[in-house]
């Protein structure tokens, strides 16, 4: 469910992030298109702006040759001379540096005095304006570099106004004329927008029809460089018009814009057009360059990305941390769930054996006196036996459970001797396997026979994967437990258990729950076979503490095979104890002492506030011819031990946890007792607290051993048995 | 057998190394030069290589073929031609940035104020004892400051005036005409006498002679009537004296030539340019005239010579100048570039036409060189108008600057010759001083 759910987060969060991505690409898309929208708009102001003045001057210039004609009259010339010097002064208080007047016959009269016959030239310079004003157009404007000193040439421009029934001296004149240096007109065309490190980025220019560059502003325009818009046009490396839809254009006199790339420096550049007054036959054109355009939407978009990644974030943040609660709710209403399922599963696996506990006892209390069902009556005291077994075992695997999934397990680590383990674990399966009539056989190849690990926790998965196998394997099958170790190194050793039977198998649903808590193949045909279900998952967690694992194999009707992998310590030189260990489980099991030397029952003192267990403990010791005394708590150990006579107490029984004083201190009470004894009496533990850590603190509080409850009579005559 | 095939091995390796080393070194030592050639709007009259029109062709053809031959650069000639009127713009406001001039090439009357913002370099460890001993003595001293050499004079020219015979002829002044190709001296009275009759005689719109007061341009040709009646100029300091009672006779004579229509109407707005224009177009009697407007006027037997009024000529040295622009590189190649030219006959041979500086180059071309021995013969009546005087070219503090005003004041008669003399006085004396406060000499 958890992983399901990761799943579907990731995938959320995963289409979260390309739906920002799409709307982050589109949002910047936008943006660019909508301040690009907006420059646009502005070099469109400004191209206006400029176009306006630049018309505007070139109108004043017309009109500054209209009213230099208007004053020959006013002044009275008469005569050509009369004309030529009203030019000559004109000249020296205008913009113009040359003022001519043109004859019918193409002769120029110059403010300079010289007379330019048609056809003559003067020092290379001819001055042929006729062409000029044959088209009929009133008013001219031209790109005309004249050369003043025979070589040198100036850039400039000519204005001419067509004069109307104008003679002087008989000699009919057609138009005036004004010659201006180009940078007049130039510095209305500078534009002062997008300076950086104070030269403009932006460039303007003025063209004909034709497309030739009358004025080229901020470029270089030395003669030999000056261009043909077309020119440039064809020379770019791309261009979003063609020169027959700009040509198209001009001619419509539209105003438009595109942009086209320069060939040589892959500059990208917008060209806006805009055409002059109609009679002018002139284009204004504006160029910008991209990095302009880039600068001016630099910060806005930085900005707007800032705030759009920031918003990301949030959103994304929220997202998280709203899947991260929705997880948390999952996982807590899964675990409520778990919970009340395993509470449920308790209720089912306790009150089961309860109920059965209950009843036979009821049934026993009726037949009581009944000495005809002395039979039956042994036979529901086995079943009540064999049932409250159950039971114990069933808590005790509940605990372990419970301590292994909080992780609060301790192992305890040390040197073991897998044979003997092995053997073990084949000794006390193998009348149970035998009396199923399978067949058990054990296989090993080991060639590091001690390691370090929990002996007793490996006895318990192997002693659950055995006698699960044991349960689900019919007569006349085998059971084989192999062991095998392989070397990962000098040091180390991984042990494998594999444990195969030839039993019914494990169904495919069921396999993958297998280690699961209260998981048992209901499906399967096993409803008589008894078990808590917590065995594998227990095993599981064992396997994984230990750093190994284990994993089953299984084919329904055919067999299991469940292997535990667990890797080790190699322990060289097999320590003394073991090796005794091992000569003592050899030997036959001594008879268990119940006298001292002198004949005298060995006296067992038991603490135990509980009235009942007291009772049956008790009983039991003396039944075994075990002598007793019965405190109900701590203190009342503690006294009787004290006024005992030295020796008198062989064994305490002293339960954990009593009132008025706790078997711990009672314990370390007595052991602090100025008696001869009281280092010496044995004090076993007795507690239903069956962890490492309840053990420990045991031995740390002076007593001698530790019996879990309920005790185990045959556990602790063996104890009992191994202490005298 | 073994230990010889390792010599030879061995010897074979540092070998190749020794060659790639070597061609390294040379590669690496090929430094890429451009040096920026600039040189105003100036008509050459070659008669080496009559091909050559003008200064700055001379130049690129004598730079490409440095160039090719030279071996201790990557060498590029950039040359940068420049209107007169703009010289502040293409030479002063220029340095210090990328398109400084590296090498000029003009007259001296315009390159010697460089001399003194420090920036030109001496020339002299690339002047051999020959060079020296051909040139002679008078240009040597115009190119030296503190006895160091400034600049190299390649030619020169002499300014005098040109007269068109046939206005003479056509207003009865044929006793003035001469029929020898020889430079005349008129004195002040013949002067005016031929300057009111052609102004009487001229056909309309057809005047006498050349004046302008728009610009700076031909100033000093202006200064040269200023002397007609004898003013010197300067004093024995060295400083302008425009207030002699010589110089302001001349600039009355000079400002009445205006009223009894001696000039062009309006000679305070025209320009040389156009005195160029109205002489060459028939419409000028008298104009100036020096060795490169030889080529202008095709049919030389129209016209006659004559000095200044004053019997005056002045002398136009034009020559190279090297700019420190803080490259050393740059500055040896340039000195190579100019020495190059004075050891290659075919480029110093370029002078002959003008007069060369040259004496060998003269002897070479004497018979070539039109008028030649008529302006050697004149050299007595030449008058040095410099007078190496600091700051005469430049900003708007220089004496080109501030000369001219007057002059056009003095032409549209606001003001009185003496109000004129004074003013020029003031203002030119004060840029005098302003170049000697300010005058810093490359070491």
């Amino acid at each position: 469910m958890a992983k399901r759910q990761k799943r579907f987060n990731a995938l959320l969060i995963a289409a979260a992030l390309v739906i920002i991505g799409f709307v982050t690409v589109f949002f910047v898309d936008q943006l660019n298109k909508v301040i690009s929208k907006n420059i646009i708009s502005s070099i469109s102001e400004i191209a206006e702006h400029d176009k306006a003045a630049i018309q505007a001057y070139i109108e004043i210039c017309w009109d500054d040759l209209y009213e230099i004609q208007e004053r020959f009259i006013s002044y009275g010339c008469e005569t050509i001379q009369d004309i030529e010097i009203r030019m000559n002064l004109e000249c020296a208080t205008s913009d113009f540096t040359h003022i001519y007047i043109l004859a019918e016959d193409g002769t120029v009269y110059t403010d300079k005095f010289v007379t330019y016959s048609p056809g003559n030239d003067i020092l290379n310079r001819s001055l042929d304006f006729l062409p000029y004003f044959e088209d009929g157009r009133e008013r001219v404007i031209l790109r005309f570099d004249d050369k003043t000193t025979g070589w040198m040439t100036k850039e400039s421009i000519l204005y001419g106004v067509c004069l109307d029934n104008y003679e002087v001296d008989g000699v009919k004149m057609i138009a005036l004329i004004g010659i201006s240096d180009i940078s007049s007109i130039q510095d209305n065309m500078v534009i002062d927008s997008f300076i950086k490190d104070g030269n403009s980025r932006g460039n303007s220019s003025l063209i004909d029809k034709e497309g030739n560059y009358i004025i080229n502003v901020n470029k270089e325009i030395h003669l030999n460089k000056q261009n043909n818009l077309y020119n440039h046009l064809s020379e770019s490396l791309t261009s979003e018009l063609t020169n027959e839809e700009v040509a198209q254009k001009l001619e419509n006199l539209e105003t438009f814009s595109f942009y086209h790339t320069h060939a040589e420096d892959h500059t990208k550049e917008l060209l806006y057009f805009i055409p002059l007054v109609e009679d002018m036959d002139l284009y204004f054109i504006m160029s910008v360059t991209n990095e302009v355009f880039l600068e001016q939407t630099k910060t806005f978009t930085t900005m707007s990305m800032i705030m759009l990644a920031v918003s990301m974030v949030t959103i994304v943040s929220m997202l998280l941390i709203m899947m991260h609660n929705q997880y948390k709710t999952i996982q807590a209403t899964e675990r409520e769930k778990s919970q009340k399922e395993f509470l449920s599963n308790m209720s089912h696996e306790i009150r089961t054996p309860l109920n059965g506990l209950i009843g036979m006892n009821h049934l026993m209390m009726l037949h009581i006196d009944d000495k005809d069902q002395k039979a039956q009556m042994e036979d529901w005291l086995k079943k009540s036996h064999s049932t409250a077994n159950y039971l114990l075992s069933l808590v005790n695997d509940i605990l372990d459970l419970s301590k292994l999934q909080a992780g609060k397990v301790s192992l305890i680590n040390e040197p073991l001797l897998l044979p003997a383990l092995i053997d073990e674990v084949s000794a006390m399966q193998a009348d149970n396997i035998k009396n199923r009539g399978v067949n058990y056989i054990v296989e090993t190849d080991i060639s590091e026979p001690c390691i370090e690990g929990d002996a007793t926790r490996i006895k318990q998965i192997l002693m659950n994967i055995v006698g699960n196998a044991a349960k689900f394997t019919p007569e006349g099958n085998y059971i084989k437990l192999s062991v095998t170790q392989t070397k990962t190194d000098d040091m180390h050793v991984t042990t494998t258990f594999q444990c195969e039977d030839t039993g019914i198998g494990i169904s495919p649903e069921y396999i993958d729950k297998i280690f699961d808590s209260f998981s048992q193949d209901r499906n399967r045909n096993t409803n008589g076979i008894k078990g808590t279900g917590l065995g594998m998952a227990i095993s599981k967690l064992l396997a994984n503490a230990m750093g190994g694992d284990i994993t089953v194999e299984s084919e329904l009707d055919v067999g299991s095979t469940f292997t535990v992998t667990l890797p080790s310590l190699i322990i060289k030189e097999i320590p003394k104890y073991l090796q005794e260990t091992t000569q003592d489980d050899a030997a036959p099991e001594s008879p268990l002492p119940r006298d001292k030397a002198d004949g005298r029952p060995l006296k067992i003192l038991v603490a135990e506030d509980v009235e009942l267990n007291a009772e049956i403990l008790l009983e039991i010791l003396e039944i075994e011819g075990f002598e007793t005394a019965h405190a109900k708590n701590g203190k009342e150990a503690l006294e009787l031990f004290q006024n005992s006579e030295i020796g008198e107490f062989d064994i305490i029984l002293m339960d954990m946890q009593m009132p008025v004083m706790d078997g711990c201190t009672a314990s370390s009470e007595i052991r602090k007792l100025p008696r001869a004894d009281a280092e010496s009496v044995l004090i076993f533990a007795c507690t239903a607290n069956t962890f490492q850590e309840d053990r420990e603190m045991a031995l740390s509080h002076g007593m001698n051993d530790f019996l879990s409850k309920p005790i185990d009579i045959n556990i602790l005559l063996k104890k009992l048995r191994s202490i005298t | 057998m073994k230990r010889k095939l390792y010599h030879i091995l061995l010897a074979a390796v540092l070998c190749c190394g020794i060659l790639i080393g070597c061609g390294v070194k040379e590669t690496e030592k090929k430094e890429d030069i451009t040096l920026i050639v600039k040189v105003p709007s100036l008509i050459m009259n070659s008669v080496s290589n009559p091909d050559i029109l003008d200064a700055a062709t001379f130049l690129q053809q004598a730079g490409d073929a440095f160039a090719a031959q030279y071996e201790e650069a990557n060498v590029t000639i950039q040359i940068e031609s420049f209107d007169y009127v703009d010289e502040i713009k293409a030479i002063t406001e220029r340095f210090d940035t990328e398109d400084a001039a590296d090498i000029l090439y003009e007259g001296y009357f315009n390159m010697a104020s460089y001399i003194h913002t420090g920036r030109v370099v001496p020339l002299d460890n690339i002047i051999s004892d020959d060079l020296w001993n051909d040139i002679d003595d008078a240009s040597w001293a115009m190119s030296m400051v503190n006895g160091k050499t400034y600049m190299m004079p390649f030619c020169s020219m002499q300014n005098i005036l040109i007269y068109n015979k046939q206005h003479f002829e056509s207003c009865g002044l044929e006793k003035f005409v001469s029929d020898e190709t020889k430079i005349q001296n008129w004195s002040m009275e013949e002067w005016t006498e031929i300057l009111n009759t052609l102004a009487e005689k001229l056909p309309d719109r057809t005047y006498p002679i050349m004046m302008y007061g728009k610009n700076n341009q031909g100033d000093t040709h202006i200064m040269t009537f200023m002397r007609a009646y004898g003013g010197a100029i300067f004093d024995k300091d060295g400083n302008f004296d425009f207030e002699s009672k010589e110089t302001i006779q001349a600039l009355e004579w000079i400002q009445e030539g205006v009223s009894k229509g001696w000039y062009p109407p309006h000679p305070e707005n025209l320009e040389i340019s156009d005195c160029n224009e109205l002489f060459s177009n028939g419409q000028l009697s008298i104009h100036l005239f020096n060795n490169a407007s030889l080529n202008l006027y095709d049919n030389s037997e129209d016209f006659g010579y004559v000095n200044f009024p004053g019997n005056l000529a002045t002398s136009f040295v034009t020559g190279f100048e090297v700019i420190d622009n803080g490259d050393e590189a740059k500055i040896k190649a340039a000195k190579d570039f100019i020495q190059f030219i004075y050891k290659n006959e075919e480029w110093i041979d370029i002078s002959a036409g003008n007069i060369p500086a040259c004496r060998s180059v003269a002897e070479k071309y004497s018979d070539q060189i039109t008028m030649l021995d008529e302006f050697i013969s004149n050299a007595a009546h030449v008058v040095d108008f410099m007078n190496n005087s600091p700051n005469w070219q430049g900003d708007d503090t220089s004496v080109r600057s501030v000369f001219w005003p007057s002059i056009h004041e003095l032409l549209s008669e606001t003001i009185t010759p003496q109000e004129c003399a004074k003013a020029l006085n003031e203002a030119c004396n004060a840029a005098l001083q302003t170049g000697r406060e300010n005058s810093k000499l490359h070491e």
